[in-house]
C-alpha cells in the first residue's frame, strides 16, 4: 500500500514533522469524531460480511456524494484515508470495495477500485468504482487494503432517483432555453472560466434535439477550489477528445451574478450544490450524474456505451 | 511570497507579547513540541472531497471533524484579519479552502487578544465563535488539520499559523 500526506500535497508550512507532534506533543490530544458510519455494529457486521474480521479498523473512505442510486452500474467516487497514520495519509493504491446491505447481505464485491491521479486536486486523485445497489435503505460501503489487513467502512443512503436530493438517472431534465453566446439572458458573465468556454453555443433544448448531451452545471470563477475548479476543464477534456462526435457538451453557469442569484435551470433542478454534470439521452433522460469531481476516464466510458442513435 | 520570512516579524512579536524565550531573526527551528501543555497533537480527520452549497443549502454529509477541516462550503468566503460571529461549518470550510486559518471559540472562551492575534495575520488567520460543543474549548484549524486546546494563546495559534497552514486551491 502507497500512502501520501495530504497535507504533503498543498502544504506551504515551515515543514514541521505532524508525525513528531503525534508522538511528542502534550495536551488533551482529543479525537475528532470519526467518519460517517451507519454505528460500530454495523460496522463490525458489514466487515465480517466482507470477510474482514482480522482487518485492523484504519481506513476512512469518504464518498464525493452522500447517495447511491438503486440502478445498475453506479460509480462510486471516493477517496479512503489511513487513520493509522498520524499524517493522515491518503491510501492512492487500488483498494478492495464492498457494498453490505443492513441485513449484512453483500450486495456487490470484492471489486477493485482504480485510482484516478489528479494533481490539481488536494487529494491527489479520486478511486472510482462501479456497483450495483440492490434497494434503498442505508448500506455500509466496505474498502480493504489489497492484502486486507486495513480496511473501514462508510455509511451511504441507497435510495430511488425519486428520492434524490437532485435529478437522478432514470429522471427527464426537461429541455429549457438556457443562456447562449448568441442569447446571455440576464447573465452577468456567459461563462465565468478564463477564457471562456466553447460549450455555449446552443440551448439545452436545441442540444437534446440534436442527441446525447452532456450538461456541466459549474461556476469556475465563484467556486475555483481545486476540488470544484478543475470539473468544467475535465468535461472540456473529453469534449475536445473528438471521441463523441454525436454527443453536445453544454455548460450552464449556476449564478446570474456574483454568486448570489441562481440561473432558471438551478433553480428547476433544485440543486443544492455544484458543480453537477449529467449525461442526458436525447429524451433528457438522465443517464449518469456527477456531483462534484468529474473523472475524464470515467466520462468517456459512459459516453462510449451510450446507444448510437 | 515565503511564509517564514513574510511572518517573522509577526512571530517575533507575538513570541514577545506573550513573554515567550528570546527571539531570533528566524522562526524556532525545532518544532517537535510545538504546542503549549494546553494543546493536544496535530489531527487529520479524513479528508472529504465535496462541493460548494448553493444559497443556504444544508451540507447533504455529516462532517468529518467538528469543526471541520474540508468537505462541504459555502460561495461566501469570510475575511481573514477578522473575529467573526459563528461562522457556519460550510462558512469555516469556505475559509479553509482559501488558506486561512481559522481560530474556533467556544461562547464561554473569553476573547481577550484575538482582535489583535487576527490583524497579525491579516490575510491569512481569522478567529469565530463557534457554539456547536467541541471536545476543548478552543481549536485551531487548517484545511486537512486541526488542532484542540484548553485555551487561547498568542505563541499557540501564531505556530499553528506558522507550521500548519495548509492552502489547496483558491475559492
Amino acid at each position: 500500500m502507497s500512502a501520501v500526506s495530504g497535507l504533503a500535497l498543498a502544504a506551504c508550512g515551515t515543514g514541521a514533522d505532524p508525525s513528531e507532534d503525534a508522538t511528542s506533543s502534550p495536551g488533551t490530544g482529543a479525537a475528532s469524531p470519526g467518519p460517517t458510519t451507519s454505528g460500530d455494529d454495523a460496522q463490525a457486521g458489514a466487515l465480517a460480511a466482507a470477510g474482514l474480521t482480522d482487518a485492523t479498523v484504519a481506513l476512512a473512505p469518504q464518498l464525493t456524494w452522500p447517495e447511491l442510486i438503486v440502478a445498475p452500474d453506479q460509480y462510486l467516487q471516493f477517496v479512503v484515508t489511513d487513520q493509522s497514520d498520524s499524517e493522515g495519509g491518503l491510501v492512492t493504491d487500488p483498494v478492495q470495495v464492498w457494498v453490505v446491505d443492513a441485513d449484512a447481505t453483500v450486495v456487490a464485491g470484492p471489486l477493485t477500485s482504480t485510482w484516478y491521479p489528479d494533481d490539481r486536486i488536494p487529494t491527489g486523485g479520486l478511486h472510482s468504482v462501479q456497483v450495483t445497489p440492490r434497494q434503498p435503505g442505508v448500506v455500509d460501503v466496505v474498502v480493504a487494503t489489497e492484502d486486507g489487513a486495513l480496511a473501514g467502512t462508510a455509511a451511504v443512503q441507497a435510495m430511488t432517483a425519486q428520492d434524490s436530493i437532485a435529478p437522478g438517472p432514470g429522471e427527464v431534465i426537461p429541455p429549457s432555453d438556457t443562456p447562449t453566446t448568441d442569447d446571455p439572458q440576464d447573465l452577468a458573465e456567459l461563462c465565468t472560466r478564463e477564457p471562456d468556454c466553447s460549450l455555449h453555443d446552443v440551448t439545452l433544448a436545441e442540444a437534446l434535439e440534436a442527441g446525447p448531451v452532456v450538461l456541466c452545471i459549474a461556476t469556475p470563477k465563484f467556486c475555483a477550489t481545486a476540488i470544484c475548479g478543475p470539473v468544467l476543464d475535465d468535461v472540456i477534456t473529453v469534449a475536445d477528445s473528438g471521441a463523441f462526435p454525436d454527443v453536445t457538451f453544454v455548460h450552464v453557469e449556476p449564478y446570474t451574478d456574483a454568486g448570489e442569484t441562481v440561473t432558471q435551470l438551478v433553480a428547476d433542478l433544485q440543486l443544492p450544490s455544484e458543480p453537477w454534470t449529467f449525461v442526458l439521452e436525447p429524451d433528457g433522460t438522465v443517464v449518469h450524474r456527477f456531483p462534484g469531481p468529474v473523472v475524464p476516464e470515467v466520462l468517456s466510458g459512459i459516453l462510449a456505451d451510450l446507444p448510437v442513435a | 511570497m515565503n511564509l517564514r520570512a513574510g511572518t517573522c516579524g509577526a512571530l517575533v512579536a507575538l513570541a514577545l507579547a506573550a513573554g515567550g524565550c528570546a527571539a531570533s531573526a528566524e522562526p524556532a527551528a525545532d518544532t517537535s513540541t510545538p504546542w503549549s501543555a494546553g494543546c493536544g497533537p496535530i489531527e487529520h480527520p479524513p479528508v472529504q472531497v465535496a462541493g460548494h452549497l448553493i444559497g443556504d443549502a444544508d451540507p447533504p454529509g455529516d462532517y468529518t471533524s467538528t469543526p471541520p477541516t474540508s468537505g462541504w462550503h459555502s460561495t461566501r468566503v469570510p475575511a481573514a484579519g477578522e473575529v467573526h460571529d459563528d461562522l457556519t461549518d460550510p462558512e469555516i470550510v469556505a475559509a479553509l479552502e482559501v488558506g486561512t486559518v481559522v481560530v474556533a471559540m467556544a461562547p464561554d472562551v473569553d476573547p481577550a487578544g484575538v482582535d489583535d492575534l487576527v490583524h497579525q495575520f491579516p490575510d491569512r488567520l481569522l478567529a469565530t465563535s463557534y457554539t456547536t460543543p467541541m471536545p476543548t474549548p478552543v481549536t485551531l484549524l487548517t484545511w486537512g488539520g486541526l488542532v484542540r486546546c484548553d485555551e487561547l494563546t498568542a505563541t499557540d495559534v501564531t505556530t499553528f499559523v506558522l507550521t500548519e497552514r495548509v492552502s489547496p486551491g483558491g475559492h
